[in-house]
């Protein structure tokens, strides 16, 4: 959810926040207009019609501003301001209603600060009109930190809406075997995306800034093993565990033989990460031994794998097919070695905050 | 040491001393724990992990993903073993009539799973191109991902073929005996259709590449193993199924001594897997054995229940059934063969009339290695698996004790090899187990830690 810098040119009437979604990019109207008119609906929600339509709120924005037919915003009239919730070109719609943490990851990508947002019945009213089989993320921050509050969104959207899917990210430190039943009743929507960063506990606790963190997490996963959870397990690689990987994996085919795969996953160098980023990051186009040794472990013991923020050429040949392309609007930048690569297809591409002085020493279609 | 989930260690006879007294020391109790042997309780990651392999391993697919099909019995040589008993190549009335084309489409429609693979068989499949053709066409309409599997001697690689497989998801396995000379003795008779079949190969590899073309050998004589294996080698093919002779069809009255000789196949086949693993440590293109494969793969990946030879429970027309010239289902591929003898009626239906499911029932029965006399007492019993149909085939009946049966000792045999070479820790096994469980041929960390002292 990104805040969208525009001019509102709200009329009378609104002044509680309301939904937003553009619609009928086309219709009645040739020329891409430089006004969004939007209509009110009884339940707040208000549908875009450009170019047409009674007019409720009109949003005037700058014509070179890149706008898409189904977006959907949340907009809050008093502070003058808009948020984008949704847009449907973007493979990363993400919900981030709190920026609390009850972890200090060393390479938290997205540092915690002491803010909320805290708007469900927004939310709620957002999700409702997402588009059918919409894969939507939720992140923190934890997310769980507003457990009640969350379960409650969740149960209420998905009953109306159970063709919807939620990826939510969260550090498993919350769970209790109080939660099975609603967990069990909601879990055939959700991917729980949780980061295991070493099957040392010491280690994993440092890594996350947490005293006790790998015995919470390993609690966790009774529970979401016992509600019946699809999980995404994502380590993060690291100087710090990279000696660990094989380690994971082993733990993973012994204890939780039942996730639905393991993600192993580059380091974004952004947030907490910049800090002594040389410290923590682990460039495996020098050295792929361990990863690879992982990745053969993952296939012996039968861990399905994939690999996040690979790009092609640092990845040995007969592991790339488990490198993903980037989903992420954030993660599609090319360097200029790129041009001309035939891979760039089937690559992850780079982080748009990717530093080459500080990067990868062995990159190019010579190394492909 | 074994428990349903698979999980399996080793440990001297002390070590069981000690557990039937429960006087165990704390080291050996973490291990326990580490093995899922042990758990406080059932909200653990030791028992969930438990729990969950223990039904994986039991659990088959419920759709139909594998269908056998046999669009003629007809066929253009003549085997000793021929286990089908095929049809000479002018007989009449051994094909599939373009009835039973329409009502296959219509039955895949209805209960093919997405993931279908359409294996044809025969006779000699290639001698109805124009069936295969139709049935691929129809079929990857309704089912995108379908892949099939053209069965053939390769004695003819026609146009019309090469057409077919342009198609990418359709393969080509084939039957390649050994040497030369072998070839000629067991299956063309006549050198001249020998060299025709190899020339065939190399230009179908070729075409459309090794990982669309697969041979498997029939082995009659044992002692011939390391031909088979170098003749494969020999032709770029890295990866070889070591089978005998199937006590079936002709093979019954040409081959009477494949009945009862087990042990020395079990001889023969152990021999064949030691030349192997010194193959691999020492030459670079390596070999795959499919038999090692499938037993590694049953210890070491739960839920790898497709392989209808080796699991149980074993249930009959629920993700593989075989449809005859005829339009008849079977269960297997073995139980036409012995329907066709006359030995026991094993059609469970048909096309035209559907499944015959009081039949069925009564089959799957016994195709459960958990209500067995001797599998109950046996350490290999999650990971091996049950066919009464090749019991019938054998013995008459499905009252046969086990323990003495071929099936079994053979794979009893298999199994007892691979986790005798994994208690003594030896390196050249453990890379060539690395190599037909992931594919790298190295040491892995994964492979390690089964000894318990």
């Amino acid at each position: 959810m990104i805040d969208l810098n525009i001019n509102l040119d709200l009329l009378e009437g609104a002044s509680s926040p309301i939904v937003v979604k553009l619609a009928d990019l086309t219709k009645g109207c040739k020329k891409k207009p430089d006004m969004v008119k939007v209509r009110c609906s009884p339940n707040r929600s208000i549908f875009g019609n450009w170019c047409s339509g009674e007019e409720e709120v009109s949003i005037g924005f700058s014509p070179k501003f890149n706008i898409e037919e189904g977006e959907i915003w949340l907009i809050f009239p008093a502070e003058n301001k808009a948020k984008r919730f949704f847009r449907p070109s973007s493979n990363s719609n993400t919900l981030l209603f709190t920026e609390r943490c009850d972890q200090k990851c060393i390479m938290c990508s997205q540092p915690p600060k002491n803010k909320d947002y805290l708007y469900w019945d927004l939310y709620f009213s957002a999700l409702k009109e997402l588009p059918n089989k919409t894969f939507f993320g939720i992140s923190g921050g934890e997310p769980l930190l507003e457990k009640e509050q969350l379960f409650e969104l969740l149960r209420k959207v998905i009953s109306i809406r159970p063709d919807l899917k939620f990826h939510i990210l969260t550090n498993a430190q919350h769970f209790s075997s109080d939660d099975i039943s609603e967990l069990t009743s909601l879990n055939k929507n959700i991917l729980w995306g949780i980061p295991l960063y070493s099957t040392n506990d010491a280690i994993h606790d440092k890594i996350v800034g947490k005293k006790g963190a790998f015995e919470n997490l390993l609690g966790s996963m009774t529970v979401l093993y016992q509600s019946g959870a699809q999980i995404e397990l994502r380590t993060v690689l690291l100087q710090q565990n990279v000696g660990y990987l094989s380690h994971i994996v082993n733990f993973i085919a012994d204890k939780m033989p039942w996730i639905s795969y393991w993600a192993l996953m580059q380091l974004e160098p952004i947030g907490f990460a910049r800090i002594e980023f040389l410290e923590k990051f682990y460039d495996h186009s020098q050295n792929f031994e361990l990863v690879k040794l992982a990745l053969d472990s993952a296939k012996i013991r039968g861990v399905t794998t994939k690999l996040y923020n690979f790009p092609s050429c640092t990845v040995n040949k007969p592991y790339r097919e488990l490198s993903n392309k980037s989903i992420s609007d954030w993660k599609n930048k090319f360097l200029d070695i790129c041009s001309g690569c035939k891979e760039k297809q089937h690559c992850s591409g780079f982080f748009e905050w990717y530093n080459h002085t500080i990067g990868y020493q062995n990159l190019g279609t010579k190394y492909l | 040491m074994t428990n349903d989930a698979g999980n399996f260690f080793f440990g001297s006879s002390e070590i069981v001393q000690r557990l039937k007294e429960n006087s165990i020391e704390p080291f050996f109790e973490r291990f326990l724990f580490k093995k899922n042997f042990a758990f406080n309780n059932k909200n653990s990651l030791e028992y969930s992990s438990y729990a969950f392999n223990s039904a994986l391993r039991r659990l088959t697919p419920n759709k139909l993903k594998y269908i056998l099909v046999i669009p003629t019995l007809r066929c253009d040589l003549s085997c000793t073993y021929c286990q089908v008993s095929r049809a000479s190549i002018k007989a009449k009335s051994f094909d599939w009539c373009d009835e039973t084309v329409d009502r296959f489409i219509d039955f895949v429609n209805e209960y093919a799973d997405t993931e279908l693979k359409i294996e044809f068989q025969g006779g000699e499949p290639t001698l109805r191109l124009d069936l295969i053709k139709k049935i691929v066409d129809e079929v990857s309409k309704i089912r995108p991902s379908s892949t099939f599997i053209i069965c053939t001697n390769l004695q003819n690689y026609s146009k019309e073929l090469k057409n077919i497989l342009h198609n990418k998801n359709v393969q080509i396995s084939t039957s390649l005996d050994g040497s030369k000379k072998l070839h000629t003795q067991n299956r063309t008779k006549k050198m001249t259709s020998t060299e025709k079949f190899f020339t065939n190969l190399r230009e179908v590899i070729k075409d459309i590449g090794h990982h669309r073309v697969s041979a498997l050998p029939t082995i009659s004589d044992f002692d011939q193993i390391m031909d088979v294996i170098k003749t494969y080698h020999s032709m770029g093919l890295n990866e070889v199924f070591l089978r005998p002779v199937n006590y079936q069809g002709f093979a019954r009255k040409k081959h009477k001594e494949s009945k009862n000789d087990v042990e020395k196949w079990i001889k023969a086949y152990c021999k064949a897997i030691d030349y192997i693993i010194e193959h691999n440590e020492t030459e670079d293109q390596k070999i795959i054995e499919t038999n090692l494969a499938i037993h590694l793969r049953r210890i070491f990946h739960p839920g790898q229940n497709g392989y209808v030879d080796l699991r149980s429970p074993n249930p009959v027309a629920q993700d593989y059934l075989v449809i005859n010239y005829d339009g008849s289902f079977y269960p297997t591929d073995e139980a036409r063969m012995l329907t066709r003898i006359g030995l026991i009626d094993l059609r469970i239906g048909s096309i035209k009339d559907g499944m015959d499911l009081e039949k069925i029932n009564s089959l799957n029965q016994a195709q459960d290695n958990k209500n067995d006399k001797a599998c109950k007492n046996c350490a290999l019993q999650p990971f091996c698996g049950v066919d009464i149909i090749d019991k019938i085939s054998r013995y008459q009946t499905v009252d046969y004790p086990t323990e003495k049966t071929y099936f079994c000792q053979f794979h009893m045999a298999v199994f007892t090899k691979i986790f005798d070479l994994f208690s003594k820790g030896d390196i050249r096994f453990l890379k060539t187990a690395s190599l037909h469980l992931g594919g790298t041929y190295a040491l892995s960390p994964a492979l390690a830690g089964f000894n318990c002292d």
